[in-house]
């Protein structure tokens, strides 16, 4: 490497640090003001430093929010155990070649492409005509429709990590199609399903454009969308916003941590190996 | 054809390679990764315009050492020569020296003839004479009907072709060649090799190789360079190499050979006479002077080891001749391997050319036989 | 001498017909999936394209065939600005975040140098893509603001003398929030597709002469350019879509076709909702069209 090449390569280091700063400084920016004082407003200066916003976020605006919160754990809960579940199936018949299996990556992608509106009016209106009750059913399917797309591709990472000769060891050894599947392929895949189910979860939670038009009973997100575009906004919304981006790190730690140190000590072994 | 590297003469020429360019010459050169010494301080010259082969294991810092000479890599300490230039703070691009890379690294997006292209375009060449450099490297490789092929259109064979050419087009006076044959079925290989070979006699530049196949080492090169642990252990012909190892590592990994540990008997003159476990060597024309009592390592070829079937006391025997019997008689074909043990439970081989039908009489762990070679035949190593 | 006594190869047909039930049952459990995508994600979108022609009434539709709904779009100059507003937006913000993404991901797949770090460093970039997208979009309230931290900072430095207006309530902040919501998309693609490229391709490019330049126009944006086409698919159909940063960052000062939708049904008006959220979708189809071509991902697949 030339000098010229170091010192490019630093200078990306230094703009990395910078997007770094875009993506996260924003929500620094809100944490920050989360711990307004009492007469402090939405932006910079910080009228004193407190508790103040936290406080009344749990006290004050518990109630409003409980029911929101309970309702949107509920789907997010269903949501990833629904997604992971049906990304094994579709991995597993992607990955067997099943006949017709070249198009479930597009069908997948296409659940991805949708706009979240698009996808919300259709639903809306769909359930019009069928004279269904806007609510629970609806919502649960389009988060699903949206987090899909991401545990199977989750589960496609797994699987392609998974030897296959151990599945067929299994039915060399007599092992019927089920029971490899329960016995060795299930227990082998077990975290990789788990991620898939928290990646769900997460996305779920978080998912607004979707949800809006689809439902009369707020979740978390919605209710936020209606406190800021009917009521006068004030920093405790800055202190939900900062609790539900900390729950929200707290899971893609969990998920990512021990995902990223197998890869390392598997690339890494295997690097090691590799040199020369 | 007559285009590739400039300095390519007609074979009648016939000079030796005293003046040709090409000359590499390696001064204490030496690479650490971290606490790992890659290569310790390495001496070596190569002549221009000769087929020299990096011989070693894996890890053994040729790889590394190919890397410095063609400039990926740099060295911590020494100096590297090219016809009487250092070449150290040259960068890769601006030295006279192409590489074909492990596994090649070809362009996977260009084609052949992009290619084979891209090295001229870098160097700024006009269109007109770009095109006509790569048509001719191509019909030289013989792939004039490809150029337009993405490499993953191609087999084993043909992609190496092409990072050949791609080498080539830029008429380097050295060509670094990294592992060129490992991706290659066994047919192919053998082929190629000739192919290499041939290649160079017909460019007349310097090619530097490096494998970890023995066999393919002797086939091809003028100089092997054994190393070990970043270490050269032996220079020499292929025949030198290969009958004549002068340390134990050369001797074992060039494989086939016996390699007895023992003591010095007596010192006769160049004649040694030396004792491993209960069997009496001697050696002749040894090039090192000897102590009696000193241990030393004997290495005897398996291919000089004869056998006659006679039962005899072990005892009975002079130097270089041992009891035994045929373990395992292992057919190969062209040749026939004894596995052998002799009395006091020593493991010998023994190979035997196939048209050689004594063996044919040999029954495993019943015939006794004499295992016997020539004095000539045994190398006695201290390193 | 052709009688060989090798033991019997085991029967083929038992194993195939295994194998046929085994797919049997695959097949069946796949229809699981297949029957939730079709019922929440084809049959609504077919729905909007049908309600789109459909009457509007006071409350709802009525299942009679019209154009009105797209005659009254069409032409209605506010939607069109409306319509082109979205398309600028989503244009500017896919060349913007593949401008300022391409480094990064350049960075860390080609600079970082051990695999550790280079994950480690991926996962923080991509962690707020996990947060609320909502909350993301708040959080740029107190950025852009009269009084916000972009003006405080100008401010200080000297580099303005009075407040910036445009910085919230307006396309620029909106597109600058679009940015930041949306680079992740053009980032991971990206990073994945030069991740793949072998370093030796590189070194053998040194080899022959290439600088940093030729590396990168030659060799990097060719063999990224698979990354590169679907992360501005993505971006694209995201901002097109996009209507929360809109109205939240945007004020009134900003318009997008997802907000108009959202303001059509807010008046109960479904039909002209579906034909506004079915002219979005051509035109997002078609420039997503255009982006294949332009990459060419088809040859390479």
């Amino acid at each position: 490497m030339s000098a010229r090449g170091r010192w490019f390569d630093r200078l990306l280091g230094l703009y990395f640090v910078v997007i770094l700063l875009f993506l996260y400084g924003p929500i620094l920016v809100m944490a920050v003001l989360s711990f307004q004082g009492p007469q402090g407003g939405m932006t910079f200066p910080m009228r004193g430093f407190g508790f103040h916003w936290w406080t009344r976020l749990f006290q004050v605006r518990a109630s409003e929010l409980q029911e929101a919160i309970l309702r949107s754990l509920l789907v997010a809960v269903e949501t990833g155990v629904i997604a992971a579940a049906f990304s094994v199936v579709i991995a597993f018949a992607y990955r067997r070649r099943l006949p017709g299996s070249s198009l479930l990556l597009p069908i997948v992608l296409l659940a991805l492409m949708t706009p979240g509106i698009l996808l919300g009016l259709g639903m809306s209106l769909w359930w019009r005509i069928l004279n269904f009750q806007p609510g629970h059913l609806a919502l649960l399917g389009v988060h699903v429709v949206w987090a899909l797309p991401f545990a199977f591709l989750v589960m496609i990472a797994v699987l392609n990590r998974f030897d296959p000769r151990v599945e067929e060891s299994a039915r060399d050894l007599g092992a019927s199609e089920s029971r490899t599947f329960f016995e060795i392929v299930l227990p082998i895949i077990w975290p990789g399903i788990l991620s898939a189910a928290l990646f769900g979860f997460t996305l779920s939670l978080n998912e607004f454009e979707r949800s809006v038009l689809v439902t009369s009973d707020n979740t978390l997100p919605l209710q936020l969308w209606a406190m800021l575009t009917v009521q006068i906004i004030e920093p405790d919304l800055y202190a939900l916003g900062t609790l539900t981006i900390l729950i929200t790190f707290v899971i893609v730690a969990a998920l990512f941590i021990p995902t990223v140190i197998g890869q390392f000590r598997r690339l890494g072994g295997r690097a090691e190996a590799g040199e020369e | 054809m007559a285009v590739l590297a400039q300095n390519e003469r007609p074979a009648e020429d016939g000079v030796a390679s005293g003046g040709q360019r090409g000359t590499v010459v390696l001064r204490g050169v030496a690479k650490r990764f971290g606490t790992t010494t890659a290569v310790d301080h390495i001496d070596l010259t190569i002549p221009g315009g000769s087929y020299v082969v990096l011989l070693g294991p894996s890890g053994c810092g040729k790889t590394t050492l190919l890397r410095m000479i063609g400039g990926h890599e740099m060295a911590d300490a020494g100096d590297i020569l090219l016809d009487g230039v250092r070449l150290n703070d040259v960068p890769a691009a601006q030295r006279d020296i192409s590489t074909v890379f492990q596994h090649y690294a070809l362009f996977p997006h260009k084609t052949v003839a992009e290619n084979v292209e891209f090295g001229l375009k870098m160097r700024g060449l006009p269109p007109a004479e770009r095109e006509q450099r790569v048509s001719e490297a191509l019909e030289f490789m013989d792939l004039a009907n490809l150029r337009d092929r993405l490499p993953k259109q191609l087999s084993g064979g043909q992609q190496q072709r092409v990072a050949l050419a791609r080498a080539l087009v830029t008429q380097p006076t050295v060509l670094l060649l990294d592992e060129p044959l490992g991706d290659l079925d066994r047919l192919l290989q053998l082929r190629m090799r000739v192919e290499l070979r041939t290649l160079q006699r017909r460019l007349r530049i310097s090619f530097i190789h490096v494998t970890h196949n023995q066999e393919e080492a002797l086939a091809i090169a003028d100089q092997i360079v054994v190393m070990e642990d970043g270490q050269i252990k032996q220079v020499g012909s292929p025949q030198e190499v290969y009958r004549r190892p002068t340390n134990l590592f050369t001797a074992s990994f060039m494989g086939d050979n016996n390699i007895l540990a023992g003591r010095v008997l007596s010192v006769n003159g160049d004649a040694v006479e030396v004792a491993c476990d209960g069997l009496r060597l001697r050696a002749n024309g040894v090039p090192h002077a000897l102590t009696v009592d000193q241990p030393v390592h004997a290495s005897i070829r398996a291919a000089t080891v004869r056998v006659r079937p006679e039962a005899t006391a072990a005892t009975d025997l002079p130097p270089n001749c041992v009891a035994a019997r045929a373990t395992f008689i292992e057919y190969l074909g062209d040749i026939v391997k004894l596995h052998c043990q002799t009395a006091s439970g020593l493991p010998l081989i023994a190979k035997l050319p196939e048209s050689d039908t004594s063996w044919q009489h040999i029954r495993e762990d019943e015939t006794d036989l004499v295992l016997y070679w020539d004095d000539a035949d045994v190398q006695l190593l201290t390193a | 001498m052709s009688s060989y006594s090798l033991p019997e190869a085991a029967p083929v047909p038992a194993v195939g017909r295994r194998r046929l039930t085994a797919n049997l049952s695959w097949a069946l459990l796949l229809s699981l999936p297949l029957l939730w995508l079709l019922v929440f994600l084809f049959v609504p979108v077919l729905v909007v394209l049908v309600v789109s022609f459909f009457q509007p009434t006071l409350s709802g539709f009525e299942q009679s065939f019209t154009l009105d709904n797209y005659r009254l779009l069409l032409t209605s100059g506010p939607f069109f600005s409306t319509l082109a507003n979205t398309v600028l937006s989503a244009l500017i913000t896919t060349v913007v975040t593949f401008l300022a993404g391409f480094w990064v991901a350049y960075y860390l797949a080609l600079v970082v140098p051990n695999l550790r770090s280079r994950f480690a460093l991926f996962i923080i970039a991509l962690a707020p893509f996990f947060t609320s997208f909502l909350i993301r979009a708040i959080a740029w309230i107190p950025m852009m603001g009269r009084e916000g931290v972009l003006n405080s900072a100008l401010l200080s430095l000297g580099i303005i003398s009075a407040p910036l207006d445009f910085l919230l309530f307006s396309n620029f902040a909106v597109r600058v929030a679009m940015a930041q919501l949306y680079m992740l998309f053009m980032i991971s693609p990206i990073f994945f597709s030069l991740s793949t490229i072998d370093p030796a391709v590189l070194e053998a490019a040194r080899d022959m002469g290439a600088r940093w330049w030729n590396i990168l126009w030659e060799i990097l944006l060719p063999l990224a350019r698979p990354g590169i086409v679907i992360g501005a698919v993505f971006v694209f159909v995201l901002s097109m879509g996009d209507f929360a940063t809109v109205r939240l960052i945007g004020g009134g000062a900003s318009t997008s076709v997802g907000l108009s939708i959202q303001n059509f049904v807010t008046f109960m008006q479904f039909p002209q909702a579906a034909a506004a959220a079915s002219i979005l979708v051509l035109v997002t189809v078609l420039g997503v069209v255009l982006l294949l071509r332009w990459g060419s991902i088809g040859e390479d697949l």
